[in-house]
């Protein structure tokens, strides 16, 4: 028996009418991803209704659902070079065109490395990436065999559902996409690369946005290059090194003393500096106590 | 006072002169008082000549001071100097700073060679790599002409390096240069200083031809761009497909959007051969020892003094115009707040050298002076730029000026050799 045209209109609407109500409302909550904690530490209580991702409670730059606290200092910046590592391999796989940008972008520059005190990963995706990655990558897993690490690590590809707004007014959802390491609550904050409409208008030719403001010229981006970071391949936008002196300055790409960090310039590495000289007088040395 | 002195008549004896001179009765001197002693006018002027107190001395020095400064003749001393300070000011402003900016700064950089500090410069980075692409290369000995007349005499036959700026896809133009110089393919080898291709009607025959001739040829900004686009045509990720789908569906097409078209067909138009050879021209090429010359390089852009050819980042030597004097950093832009073009810079470290050497020689052995000469093209705003160690040949033929070579023959016989262009810019 086949429904009346009218029954089958009012069953597609209210089919498509609920779709849209739960794809907007849907959380990855801690409950749906928790792994071993018990705890929920993100601050999702403190944020606004409309935010998707949420930051810890006791650092901006963790995952409340996967960490309790920060890890240790000595350990951050292997485990965000892991972070990096199976980021790009994983992207490369999946054929999505990433580049880096921002103090990323300063640390290749430098040594093709992450710079030391850099405490986030900024990449950048086009528009037909991230629309991919929403559609077939959303809330995938990915577990990689690391040396050193027993058992490996997982890490998570999350979208932000908020990533079809193109309104750079939407500031508490300017993060479109985030690769988050399950085990430690490190992320990388994947932002997409707009076409600005609003500009185009202007006149200016090619203009291109980011939800956090930042404005591009295409033809300062594309065609991206080839090159290595932390020893995978990665793409560069074309004009790095404009990108770079405009917003950071030339300072940054001259000084080389930085943040409590040296450049040696044999080794090319940013060294932390040791001992910190402090002019107060030190105290005399100790005698060795005479014998009895 | 009466004068009754006689009658002034001839005079005959002393007595009589004496007589008459003293008014015939008293010498003269004795009809002068000292009344004017006691005038207050007097008083009034030497009253400084009086030092009794302190006070008294400094009144004094003061007024003299002031007498003094009434006199014309210190006046005009005054004005020349106010006049002469502000001159002085105006030239160093405006020329003598930035000459020794400049001289101080191409000092530091050599100085900085030999193990001082570096200070915070440009150019201490580990050098950014593009798989794929050669950062430098050497030029094959068996093209360098001769430098010594040794080797000249005991050679069969001669030979020469034909450097060319910017064709830009000019044919027909680089044919006339050619047959101007009297090309001869046995013993000339052509150097392509870089913009072989891109913005000119026939790229594609300029490379053919260039492979032909079996010419060498640097990297420029046109070429890597151009080959970076074709590899995002075979390229399967979704950004360049999107794009490739943009091209298809758009409508009215913007100024930018054509220069994006006219990019795409001329990577089109190349086969998969040239575009290897187009990626294989380094971004420096050595060309060698040229004598008198020094060294010669070869590049598109420009060079950062005190960098090694290894260490030079690719896309600054590839489109660098002008260069920041405090940081070394280069610009692509034509002029910058604080920055002089680079050939003058480069010049200025050269020219430096022996005296550097001299004086700050603490390196044992000393070592000798080699100088070092670029030959460069990509500033087609500045044309034509012959200096001592810069060879800028640049001279915007696509634009409808003309297309330049540098000719270098055996002992370093120099010749620039120039032909007319039609403006062709698509």
């Amino acid at each position: 028996m086949t429904l009346p045209s009218w029954l089958r209109t009012l069953a597609t609407f209210l089919f498509i009418l609920s779709t849209n109500l739960t794809t907007t409302n849907a959380d990855a909550d801690f409950l749906d991803v928790r792994t071993s904690l018990n705890n929920d530490r993100s601050g999702k209580g403190g944020d606004p209704k409309d935010k998707y991702f949420h930051e810890s409670t006791f650092h901006p730059h963790y995952d409340g659902r996967f960490a309790q606290q920060e890890v240790d200092k000595e350990e951050r910046l292997p485990h965000l070079t892991a972070l990096m590592q199976t980021f790009l391999s994983t992207m490369t796989d999946i054929g999505a065109e990433t580049w880096i940008m921002h103090g990323t972008l300063l640390g290749w520059w430098w040594n093709q490395k992450i710079l030391p005190w850099d405490s986030d990963i900024d990449v950048q995706v086009s528009e037909s990436t991230i629309s991919f990655l929403a559609k077939y990558y959303n809330m995938t897993e990915f577990h990689y065999l690391l040396p050193g690490v027993k058992k490996g690590r997982t890490y998570l590809l999350e979208v932000n559902p908020h990533y079809i707004i193109r309104d750079q007014r939407d500031n508490l959802n300017v993060i479109d996409a985030r690769w988050i390491d399950t085990e430690n609550g490190l992320f990388i904050d994947i932002s997409t690369m707009r076409p600005d409409e609003a500009r185009r208008k202007e006149g200016i030719e090619g203009a291109l946005m980011v939800k956090d403001k930042h404005l591009y010229l295409e033809r300062d981006i594309f065609p991206l290059r080839d090159s290595y970071f932390e020893g995978i391949h990665v793409k560069i936008p074309f004009e790095y090194s404009s990108l770079l002196a405009e917003e950071y300055g030339q300072k940054a790409l001259t000084t080389t003393v930085f943040e409590h960090h040296k450049f040696n310039d044999t080794s090319k590495i940013w060294e932390p500096q040791t001992g910190i000289i402090d002019n107060r007088k030190r105290p005399a040395k100790l005698k060795p106590a005479k014998p009895p | 006072m009466g004068n009754t002195s006689p009658e002034p008549g001839p005079v005959s004896t002393p007595t009589q002169a004496n007589a008459w001179l003293s008014g015939g009765r008293n010498p003269l001197i004795e009809k002068c008082t000292n009344e004017w002693q006691n005038s207050p006018q007097y008083h009034e002027a030497t009253s400084f000549e009086s030092n009794k107190t302190a006070f008294d001395a400094v009144t004094n020095t003061l007024k003299r001071i002031c007498a003094m400064t009434k006199a014309p003749k210190f006046q005009r001393l005054v004005f020349v100097s106010i006049f002469a300070t502000v001159v002085a000011i105006f030239y160093w402003q405006y020329f003598l700073s930035n000459y020794v900016a400049e001289e101080k700064e191409a000092w530091d950089t050599l100085n900085s060679e030999f193990g001082r500090n570096r200070g915070n410069v440009y150019g201490q980075n580990k050098r950014v790599q593009f798989p794929g692409m050669t950062q430098l290369s050497t030029l094959d000995a068996k093209y360098l002409p001769r430098t010594s007349r040794a080797s000249l005499d005991s050679a069969s036959k001669h030979r020469r390096l034909i450097f060319i700026g910017d064709i830009h896809g000019c044919m027909d133009e680089l044919q006339a240069l050619l047959a101007k110089v009297e090309y001869n393919q046995d013993q000339d080898h052509i150097v392509a200083l870089g913009d072989m291709i891109n913005k000119g009607p026939k790229s594609r025959e300029v490379v053919e031809f260039l492979m032909e001739h079996g010419a060498s040829a640097v990297r420029g900004n046109h070429d890597d761009r151009i080959l970076l686009v074709a590899k995002t045509l075979t390229s399967t990720s979704l950004t360049a497909q999107a794009e490739a789908q943009e091209e298809t569906n758009s409508g009215v097409e913007t100024k930018a959007a054509r220069k994006t078209r006219q990019e795409r067909g001329v990577a089109r138009s190349f086969s998969q051969k040239q575009l290897d050879w187009l990626n294989a021209c380094p971004v420096i090429l050595r060309i060698g020892d040229l004598g008198p010359l020094g060294e010669v390089v070869a590049v598109h852009g420009g060079l950062v003094p005190g960098i090694k050819l290894q260490d030079q980042d690719p896309m600054s030597v590839m489109n660098m115009r002008v260069i920041d004097l405090k940081t070394h950093m280069p610009s692509q832009q034509h002029a910058h707040e604080g920055s002089v073009p680079w050939a003058q810079f480069w010049n200025k470290y050269e020219k430096l050298i022996p005296a550097q050497r001299t004086f700050f020689g603490f390196v044992k052995p000393k070592p000798a002076i080699k100088h070092t000469t670029v030959v460069y093209g990509h500033d087609s705003k500045r044309g034509l730029q012959i200096d001592t160690y810069t060879k800028g040949l640049d001279t915007g033929c696509v634009n409808g000026t003309k297309l330049t070579a540098w000719v270098v023959g055996d002992m370093a016989k120099e010749e620039i050799v120039q032909v007319q262009c039609k403006e062709q810019r698509s």
